[in-house]
């Protein structure tokens, strides 16, 4: 990059500054940005609230996931290379 | 003269925000806000405000749709800190700029509520006047004249040239999110950077020379 490049970089940079938010402007999405992130939701509350939207198709989704997630456990836990010796 | 000074300059009257610290500290800022510290997230806020809206300013047509969109970049980051690793040494400020693009990206398909929104932006003019009416119109001429000249660019081309001098981020890192090669994105910038500055210029005479043919 040679010193042409440099400088109006440079100058783009300055130019872009004049979008910058106002004092208000930023003071405002402060309090608005942490009073949102406040009120989120906790991660088990989202869900029920989702579990609550479909109950029934929403349950068996959860028991079939919790099923698989429980089998997977198992079959794991068989020692299948010993098994094989047999 | 006062003119070329503020569009080179900058606003004087505007507040910069606090100098980018270095990447450690910033660390340390994202690690305490993972765990729901709001002074660290307060402290992230700061520090990258200003180039965050920079960035997604030229590509949602308005300053309240702006705010809109920084702001729901910034909750969308805190609320997924734990997804950001600070993989292949990608800085905080790339990681949350992405995900405000994304954000202007969806904004603008949907053009949600944009009259509403002009409306709200023009009674804001109204009323937000505490600086001196000279460095007002100031302001409002080189924003105007820089907003003008990126919408005649093409929406990549204003996208990359948004990220790289309204975020200052590095061209790898805006070619990460723009889905670009860095190369690209280097050439784009060539090729735009000159043509934005003389079309700046030459906008600048001519708000000069309407305003001395004002003046009697």
């Amino acid at each position: 990059m040679n010193d042409d490049d440099t400088r109006e970089d440079l100058q783009l940079n300055r130019a872009f500054s004049a979008l910058s938010p106002s004092t208000q402007e930023r003071e405002h999405m402060r309090r608005v940005i942490l009073a949102a992130y406040a009120a989120l939701p906790p991660l088990t509350e989202e869900w029920l609230t989702m579990l609550r939207s479909r109950p029934v198709a929403n349950t068996i989704y959860t028991f079939a996931a919790a099923a698989v997630l429980v089998l997977g456990v198992l079959l794991s836990a068989v020692p299948w290379a010993a098994l094989s010796e047999l | 003269m006062y003119l070329l000074f503020a569009i080179l300059v900058g606003r004087p009257d505007r507040i910069p925000g606090p100098p980018e610290p270095p990447e450690a500290e910033v660390q340390s800022l994202v690690l305490r806000s993972r765990g729901g510290d709001t002074e660290a997230m307060g402290a992230l806020y700061e520090f990258y405000v200003e180039r965050v809206y920079r960035s997604v300013r030229p590509l949602c047509g308005s300053a309240a749709a702006t705010e809109d969109v920084v702001q729901d970049a910034f909750v969308k980051a805190f609320a997924s800190l734990h997804g950001y690793e600070k993989r292949d040494n990608q800085r905080f400020i790339a990681w949350l700029s992405t995900i405000a693009l994304n954000g202007a990206r969806n904004q603008s398909a949907r053009g949600r509520r944009r009259r509403e929104l002009r409306e709200r932006d023009a009674a804001r003019e109204v009323t937000e006047a505490p600086r001196t009416p000279e460095s007002a119109l100031l302001d409002a001429e080189a924003r105007g004249r820089l907003l003008r000249a990126l919408e005649a660019l093409p929406k990549r081309d204003r996208e990359v040239l948004s990220l790289r001098y309204g975020a200052d981020l590095e061209a790898s890192e805006v070619a990460a999110a723009c889905a670009l090669s860095a190369a690209n994105v280097r050439k784009i910038c060539e090729r735009q950077r000159r043509r934005l500055l003389a079309e700046l210029t030459i906008r600048n005479d001519e708000d000069e020379a309407a305003r001395a043919g004002e003046d009697p």
